[in-house]
């Protein structure tokens, strides 16, 4: 029982006893039908999960001792060396969905966009949905590693206005959480405000990003924790050059092409958000072409494609492909990152 | 006569077993997380690899609660490694069967309950674990869950006076 005075254990108990009926009762989302085919799917398609056991004994207290001593070992060698290394390893951006490795990509000064402004001319094509992404990273040594990523594109309204919210979540093998969300004005897709969170980064806890777009004029604030407790924060305060907009969000970019009607020979330039914490990582400009038509096999199925070339940054070239259906984003395809690196993203399904 | 891990290699198997215990494993798994979506992946991940862990169960005791115990786990660990990034929250799905206003008010409580003290409460309260159970799936000592099932109930009754 708990170590507690007894008048106030019996409260606590009376309470307990009070709410356990609808505490029981909660009523909760149905195990159906729709959630085993998912699961045999994936017998069936090879995905195995080692499942924890039942019953893991808890750790005995000399180990836990020792492992502390030891950690605490670790912690004062490491120590030093991090403090020296954390405001070079704060603001680095991870992969876009778009464009691959992202992080440092932006030149100083951008270079300027070769194109017309890919302008969202038919927003009213939108709809919402929820699409599921495989992402793949082959390294120069030939090691694969896998990633899920989940959008959902959802209407909203954001400061009393209607708007479009697009939340994007990846989940790597390792635990590691990206996550975003933006809303969107619904008459023309301008990001209106972001939030995006990383969640363990680098020896932080997690990481957090908010942003606010009023135009051309660019605010937000980096919070990142570790125990729990706030360790690191930052404020910016940017304006955005009016000639390389249209700005999207990472999360946005594989339904953007839904509002931006594609054909044969059309060509288009746009901006891709960074987290804009430090200076060069403020946004990426990507000039797009149709250069192609292809018939595309990607695990949600076989689809008919605008193939589309992409140029960004300082000579990098990836591969885009386009329904042609609805715009949806398909696959991606980049391996001019300077890690010598593949990088894939694959349509698994909705 | 074949052994549980044999009996689930074809799919007829992994459904029945589904059928029968997926509905109390998605109530553990949703009470702890309170996402529908992060309750289905736990559901869909034990039942993925079911039939390998099938292996290591050695028919003591009901299938259920060991089933309970995984789900506990992948649950949690769940939890350990999400946080939330929405500025609002989208309530989920579900059918309301009582007072909603009652039900709006338990889940919020219960929502605002830090994950740790969530845990023990949905733990101990309603899948009805003892103290032991509770600190060897959270890794803490039997009076630590005790501690923290008494500070859970003591918010909870706070956030639901100020609801009333």
């Amino acid at each position: 029982m708990p170590r507690l005075p007894f008048w106030r254990r019996g409260r606590l108990d009376d309470f307990a006893d009070a709410i356990h009926d609808e505490l029981t009762e909660m009523p909760v989302p149905p195990a159906d039908e729709r959630l085993l085919a998912r699961v045999l799917e994936s017998r069936r398609g090879g995905t195995r999960v080692i499942l924890p056991t039942a019953d893991a004994a808890r750790p005995r207290r000399l180990a836990l001792y020792m492992s502390a001593v030891a950690a605490a070992a670790v912690v004062v060698m490491v120590a030093t060396r991090y403090a020296r290394r954390e405001t070079a390893l704060l603001d680095v951006a991870r992969d876009s969905w778009l464009i691959g490795d992202i992080a440092y990509a932006q030149t100083t000064p951008p270079v300027r966009p070769a194109f017309a402004p890919a302008v969202a001319s038919r927003p009213d094509r939108l709809r919402p949905q929820t699409l599921r992404y495989e992402r793949r990273f082959v390294s120069a040594a030939g090691i694969s590693t896998e990633t899920d990523l989940r959008i959902e594109l959802r209407r909203d309204s954001i400061a009393g206005a209607r708007a479009w919210r697009v939340s994007a979540v990846t989940k790597t093998h390792d635990g590691v959480v990206d996550a975003e969300s933006v809303w969107l004005d619904e008459k023309d897709l301008r990001p209106l405000r972001r939030v995006a969170e990383e969640t363990p980064y680098r020896s932080y806890e997690r990481i957090r990003i908010e942003q606010r777009l009023d135009g051309a004029h660019f605010t937000g604030e980096m919070r990142a924790w570790k125990a729990g407790a706030l360790s690191a924060h930052r404020t910016f305060d940017r304006q955005l050059p009016s000639q390389f907009g249209p700005y999207i969000s990472d999360a946005v970019a594989p339904l953007y092409h839904m509002a931006v009607p594609l054909r044969a020979g059309w060509s288009g330039s746009l901006s891709v958000l960074g987290w804009a914490v430090r200076d060069n990582d403020v946004f990426v400009s990507v000039d797009m072409r149709v250069d192609g038509e292809e018939t595309v096999v990607v695990p949600a199925g076989k689809f008919a494609c605008w193939r589309l070339a992409m140029h960004w940054g300082r000579g990098r070239r990836s591969w885009y492909w386009v329904r042609k259906s609805d715009g949806i984003g398909v696959r991606t395809l980049d391996s001019s990152a300077v890690d010598g690196g593949v990088r894939e993203l694959a349509l698994r399904g909705r | 006569m074949a052994t549980p891990a044999e009996k689930l290699s074809d799919t007829d198997a992994i459904a029945d077993l589904y059928r029968r215990h997926a509905g109390a494993l998605m109530a553990v798994a949703y009470r702890l997380l309170l996402s529908r979506a992060d309750a289905e992946d736990v559901v869909h991940d034990l039942f993925v690899g079911l039939p390998e862990a099938l292996h290591k169960y050695e028919e003591r005791g009901s299938m259920e609660h060991w089933l309970r115990k995984i789900t506990v786990r992948l649950a949690l660990g769940r939890l350990r490694a999400r946080r939330e990034v929405m500025l609002d929250t989208v309530p989920e799905p579900v059918a309301i069967t009582r007072d909603p206003v009652a039900r709006v008010a338990m889940e919020r409580a219960l929502s605002a309950l830090s994950p740790s003290l969530r845990a023990v409460l949905v733990l101990r309260e309603i899948e009805g674990f003892s103290h032991a159970e509770i600190a060897t799936m959270l890794g803490i000592s039997v009076a630590a869950s005790e501690v923290r099932l008494h500070r859970a109930l003591r918010q909870m009754r706070a956030l639901l006076s100020e609801e009333g």
